[in-house]
């Protein structure tokens, strides 16, 4: 953190959060802080709770316990004067989410509309923008993602790779401060991993806002100024690139680092 | 010479050609009040498919009770009550509009459930995408969901009038020129009663037929988006 962003407003904060599912603690005590500008990536093993906590900051999954407050604003509801808490509205909840952008690992692109209505509808019914206007941008936007061309296509005639773009393109229509990535390359061989790392390599000069879920380890190390590693629920180590790929500190972060590293079968 | 009847396999042809534009007739009454409620059906089971998923739990469950009650009970029911209750509210309709209001109950009870069976079948992930891009849950109803459910429902929603078709029949008992009544009528004045019924049973037989044909093609052929809405391709 004493990287260039430490002197940038904080845009998202996350405070000892708790999610359960049945019996299954997904998220226990689980902090942590993002500032404008500020790419975070967040690795750990399958089932540790990185999906949850994503899906925890937009309300997709409504927390059990703790905050989070996204550039000073208490997502899914506030507190009253008095001090009571009041419940977000279904239109209070849909405005807050409008300012995170999330790309999910099965892309999700609306799959009855072509790759310029997917990216043109968000705009174009929730910032009630005039659909020329909408249709224009998101031209842009394909093209910024390199898909120039493929506007007509619905999702079922692109690859896996021009599809995560199109949901790439789709969650920047909506201009979000934060962009929130749930492993988007864990469905796409390495090829069409490439495509879309590039795109979010891209992003990421531009300062976008990024917390990122990956398994990509070359991609954190290039891009992230902060890397944190989640286990049972717990975000057990946050750190630079440095301090966690080269001198981790918890065994568990060793452990499963160990396992990437090339003697590590 | 008119008059000589024309027999064949013992039945008297003549007689049934010159009944046949009066089949007709009432056959089209048949069909029109069916499809006028399976549109009523499909206008009101929309929103309230909708509300089944989406809505706020009390009303999901108000709306299940009504459903179970016109599925549960027998269909001639809703016809006694349409004909007896809406005059006690003061509500007067004609034949022809109660047969279609009491026709649109029962519509509307399987309508809920296609509607519902068809959201649900549309990808979770559909809905997710749409609610964290900052979609409200009646917009994702309306510009996700509903317009990928729609493909789904239309083969089900074909087989729906085949059955509003059948259950029309019951109309006859308050007396709506449907094909029923009219078979039934000429009976009474002719007692040609195998020609009649033979005919009246050829006439249903080619509209669900059809209809059935239909509901088959739609099944297989049309409205399809390929792989991409179950699982990611990794093409
Ligand atoms: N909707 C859910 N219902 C029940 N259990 C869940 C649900 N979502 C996640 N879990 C459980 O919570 C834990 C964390 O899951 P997840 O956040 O998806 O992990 P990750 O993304 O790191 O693989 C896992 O044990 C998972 O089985
Ligand atoms: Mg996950």
């Amino acid at each position: 953190m004493d990287e260039g962003h430490s002197s940038e407003p904080v845009l998202l904060r996350i405070e000892h959060l708790h999610k359960r599912f049945g019996t299954t603690a997904a998220l226990v005590d689980a902090s942590l802080t993002v500032r404008r500008g500020e790419r975070v990536v967040l690795i750990g093993s399958s089932g540790s709770g990185k999906s949850t906590l994503l899906r925890c900051i937009n309300h997709l999954e409504v927390p059990d316990q703790g905050s989070i407050w996204l550039d000073g604003e208490f997502m899914g509801g506030r507190f009253a004067a008095d001090g009571r808490w009041i419940q977000a509205s279904g239109g209070e909840l849909a405005r807050q989410r409008r300012h995170i952008g999330m790309v999910f690992q099965s892309f999700n692109l609306f799959a009855h509309l072509s790759a310029l209505d997917n990216v043109a509808l968000g705009p174009q019914w929730i910032l009630k923008r005039p659909k020329a206007l909408a249709r224009a941008q998101a031209r842009q936007l394909l093209a910024k993602v390199h898909l120039a061309g493929h506007e007509h296509k619905l999702p079922a005639q692109l690859s896996g790779g021009q599809q995560q773009r199109v949901a790439i393109a789709r969650a920047l229509a909506m201009e979000p401060k934060l962009m929130l990535f749930d492993e988007p390359t864990s469905a796409l061989d390495p090829r069409l991993t490439r495509e879309v790392l590039e795109v979010m390599l891209e992003l990421a000069r531009e300062q976008t806002t990024m917390l990122v879920v990956t398994h990509e380890l070359g991609f954190a190390r290039q891009v992230a100024d902060t890397v944190g590693f989640l286990e049972e629920g717990r975000i057990v180590e946050v750190g630079t690139p440095e301090q966690i790929f080269d001198r981790p500190q918890h065994p568990s972060t060793q452990a499963f680092l160990n396992c990437f590293s090339p003697g590590g079968l | 010479m008119e008059d000589t009847p024309l027999l064949f396999a013992g039945l008297d042809v003549r007689f049934m050609v010159e009944i046949f534009p009066r089949m007709v007739q009432a056959l089209l009454v048949t069909v029109q009040i069916s499809a006028l409620a399976l549109l009523l059906g499909i206008v009101l089971g929309i929103p309230l498919g909708g509300l089944r998923v989406i809505g706020p739990r009390p009303l999901q469950l108000l709306i299940q009770g009504l459903v179970s009650y016109i599925r549960g009970t027998p269909q001639i029911l809703h016809f006694l009550v349409v004909y007896f209750a809406l005059p006690g509210v003061g509500i007067l309709l004609d034949e022809y509009w109660t047969g279609v209001v009491a026709l649109t109950v029962i519509a509307v009870g399987y309508e809920v459930e296609i509607v519902r069976a068809a959201i649900e079948s549309v990808h979770k992930g559909q809905r997710e995408a749409a609610l964290a891009q900052g979609m409200t849950e009646p917009m994702a109803f309306w510009l996700i969901l509903l317009p990928q459910a729609t493909r789904r429902m239309l083969p089900a929603l074909t087989n729906e009038l085949i059955n509003v078709i059948k259950a029309s029949a019951l109309l006859s008992v308050i007396a709506v020129n449907e094909l029923t009544k009219v078979g039934n009528a000429i009976i009474y004045n002719t007692f040609y009663f195998v020609e009649v019924l033979l005919e009246v049973a050829v006439l249903y037989m080619l509209v669900i037929g059809a209809l059935s044909w239909l509901s088959n093609y739609l099944e297989n052929k049309v409205f399809s988006f390929g792989t991409a809405l179950s699982t990611p391709e990794t093409r």
